[in-house]
């Protein structure tokens, strides 16, 4: 039920090398005898109800996704539609010619120019067209490391706002000029999907950023080159969610938070011409990915 | 809600900006002066003209009574509301909040309950869901504040769709309609030939703002065709023709944003917005077969 | 992490310039819970964000009840799989014909078909089209538009 709970797991999850692993208090009750081993078909599925993982997520009608449905993806097949166009191959690793005993076991070479091999752009059909994975927001507040009371404030915001339970984060690297020690917890995230990202997505743009006065649209630089497109808060545009707005005694303190939408276009083009259909405005320049089709 | 900033973002939405209004006082009969032989003769280029729906679909009765379901078994299964942090205990506001709950009974021992033992945590019994009552919602209600007013909602149901008026952009609030006009007593969707060698999407854009009127905000789509139907003197033809003398119809899809089609040509007799049921109906059997699959179904 | 929050003795560090020493200097002791109202607050915040005391008990279906939620299930799973067939053979449909119109268009005129198939730059939604909503804006349609006339040169 808890799935594998290890003792030595301190260095995969980054947190501060101590391999005690701290007991949990069930909330709820378990039943034992279902998580035996030697049954595994006893094991109850997390979208049975008999499971303590059980959680309806299908409350409500979804606006956005049911408007990406009927609306968006006929539309975007059509704009991306380009006759005859072949697919746009990725940079792949190098082989090795095998012209010395040496190259055999010898891991390939990575692609010409980059570091990890890129993905092969298929043109345009009715099978791949874009649509919203996931959403991510993430806190990261640098004076964790003085202040580490920062962390309850961080968490606590982002589970107001997005009403999902937060994870922390922790300090990849060693950085002593910024005080900055591996394993040390500095701020939060949480990652939202089905209803609970269209939620987020239809309050940012209906009630979030048409309040920023500054705010003049998302950078059309900003992506990650296969679909996903980021873009920051500050912690004075924290202020018009309305879970902060209307509480605002509660939250003297806020912090700025980094938005990633994950979609399933691939390229960042195709994600912001979904995300312009939601009400997400973009402005600058946008950047043509070269592609040898 | 967008109104703020909105300017500024407006001029980078490229979207199908209408060409000089000098341009549309040219006569539909100059149609007639392609040359015969040009590659551009039997060409026209028709428009897919939509409103996108305003409201949410219409709920299917079991999707409706299935978010009924699911939504109650996530109520049962929430975390107590966490009355404390929203309400600073000795406040006022936090003994109004408390006057307005019904707490729950209470286990006592030597009594009966028919519904089974309460198990009480915070106030809450856990075998139940939670109701919180707003206090606001019940003692604020007669008042004239324009803040503690209740919500109420517009309808769904717009005058037009009472007056069963076929020409307003105002019905059918949560389905796609389409434009239909009637000419020489034929229902379809509008379509205009092609006289000079310019995109398709272009010569469709310009023509309906001459049958139509110019204070019109459309979106044209994409400048790709989305289908074509092909014609023999006038008769539509089946989509696996291999006819070679043939008039072709592309129709190039477009999304109304604002200002309403008003006739300003003698060739148009009538238009209707009209959802996919309703063309069905309205236009040739034929004509729909090679098109319906283009009207969306919401 | 608590602990450090409360502390019955400030310190204040003094910077003297005259040397690289840190000095200490033990001030006057502050009336206990003095500085309550913070750990309060954080402690709250903390039991906002825990389960602790308000987790509410597991579900318990009886057989029947049980037996009814799965064939609720199966038929909600069912439900959206024909829905979602039914959207895909649409937009199939929908390729398809976009594909006939172009190899059409491709054969018949040259000029019209790269018109047809150059991409279109920075290409976007207009914000004016809106996700629907549940209800109606009081204002339904915005019926009086005029077009921006350009300026001449």
């Amino acid at each position: 039920m808890l799935g594998y709970r290890s003792f030595s797991t301190s260095s995969v999850s980054l947190k501060v090398g101590c391999a005690m692993v701290k007991p949990v208090h069930h909330r709820v009750k378990v039943i034992k005898k279902l998580l035996s081993p030697r049954f595994p078909e006893l094991k109850l599925s997390p979208t049975d109800p008999r499971s303590p993982k059980f959680r309806p997520e299908i409350t409500h009608q979804d606006r956005v996704q049911e408007h990406i449905h009927n609306t968006l993806r006929s539309d975007l097949m059509l704009i991306n539609y380009i006759h005859g166009e072949k697919p746009a191959e990725g940079l792949k690793r190098r082989q090795w010619d095998f012209t010395s005993p040496y190259h055999i076991n010898r891991p390939a070479r990575p692609p010409k120019g980059e570091k990890v091999p890129t993905p092969t752009i298929m043109p345009q059909s009715w099978k791949n067209v874009p649509g919203i994975e996931k959403v991510v927001v993430h806190s990261f507040v640098a004076n964790c490391t003085s202040d580490p009371k920062l962390n309850i404030g961080v968490s606590l915001q982002l589970q107001q706002i997005t009403g999902v339970k937060p994870q922390s984060v922790y300090a990849k690297t060693n950085l002593p000029s910024f005080g900055l020690r591996k394993g040390v917890k500095m701020g939060a995230k949480v990652e939202l999907t089905g209803r609970d990202a269209s939620q987020f997505l239809s309050t940012l743009t209906e009630l979030v950023l048409p309040r920023i006065t500054t705010f003049e649209g998302i950078s059309n630089r900003a992506g990650s080159r296969y679909g996903t497109v980021s873009f920051g808060l500050k912690p004075e545009d924290v202020l018009y969610f309305p879970e902060i707005y209307y509480n605002q005694d509660a939250w003297a303190k806020r912090f700025g938070m980094d938005i990633t939408i994950h979609t399933t276009a691939q390229l960042d083009r195709e994600a912001r011409q979904l995300l312009s259909g939601l009400g997400l405005p973009f402005v600058g320049t946008e950047r043509e990915p070269k592609l040898t089709r | 809600m967008l109104e703020m900033g909105q300017s500024e973002i407006e001029h980078s939405i490229t979207g199908y900006s209408p060409p000089f209004v000098e341009v549309f006082t040219m006569s539909v009969r100059n149609f007639a002066s392609v040359a015969a032989g040009s590659e551009l003769a039997g060409i026209s280029s028709a428009l897919l003209l939509s409103r996108i729906p305003l409201v949410t679909p219409d709920l299917h009765p079991f999707e409706a009574a299935y978010y009924n379901y699911q939504n109650e078994l996530k109520r049962r299964l929430m975390w107590t509301f966490p009355k404390y942090y929203y309400f600073r205990k000795g406040t006022v506001a936090e003994r109004e909040f408390v006057q307005a709950q019904k707490y729950p009974l209470f286990k006592r021992p030597g009594v009966w309950f028919p519904r089974g033992v309460p198990d009480l945590k915070h106030g809450r019994d856990r075998r139940f869901k939670e109701e919180v009552t707003l206090p606001k919602q019940q003692e604020r209600a007669d008042e004239d504040d324009e803040l503690s007013k209740p919500v109420v909602f517009n309808s769904r149901v717009t005058a037009a769709d009472e007056a069963g008026d076929l020409t307003s952009l105002e019905r059918r609030l949560s389905r796609t309609l389409y434009l239909l006009i009637k000419t020489k007593g034929a229902w379809k969707f509008p379509s205009f030939p092609l006289v000079e060698p310019k995109p398709l999407h272009e010569a469709a854009e310009q023509g309906l703002r001459e049958i139509g009127s110019v204070n019109m905000n459309t979106w044209t789509v994409s400048n790709t065709p989305t289908a074509v139907l092909k014609y023999s003197n006038g008769k539509l033809l089946d989509a696996e023709t291999q006819e070679k003398e043939v008039e072709r119809e592309y129709f190039i899809k477009s999304h109304i944003i604002g200002g309403d089609f008003q006739i300003s040509s003698s060739d148009v007799e009538e238009f209707r917005w009209l959802t996919k049921e309703e063309v069905e109906q309205t236009v040739e059997p034929q004509y729909y077969g090679q098109l319906g699959h283009l009207l969306s179904t919401v | 992490m608590l602990s450090n929050v409360r502390t019955s003795i400030i310190r204040q560090v003094d910077y003297l310039t005259s040397g690289t020493q840190l000095h200490f200097i033990r001030t006057k002791r502050k009336k206990a819970g003095s500085d309550k109202s913070e750990v309060r607050k954080l402690v709250t915040q903390l039991s906002v964000l825990s389960a602790n005391r308000k987790q509410p008990k597991l579900l318990k279906f009886s057989n029947e009840d049980y037996v009814k939620h799965q064939v609720i299930q199966k038929s909600w799973n069912l439900y959206v799989r024909d829905k979602k067939a039914e959207e895909a053979n649409i937009l199939q449909k929908q390729y398809e014909s976009i594909r006939a119109a172009n190899e059409d268009l491709q054969s018949v005129s040259k000029e019209l078909f790269s018109f047809a198939n150059t991409r279109e730059p920075s290409k976007r939604f207009p914000l004016e089209l809106r996700v629907p909503t549940e209800y109606p804006p009081n204002q339904i349609w915005h019926h009086d538009y005029t077009p921006k006339v350009e300026k001449k040169k």
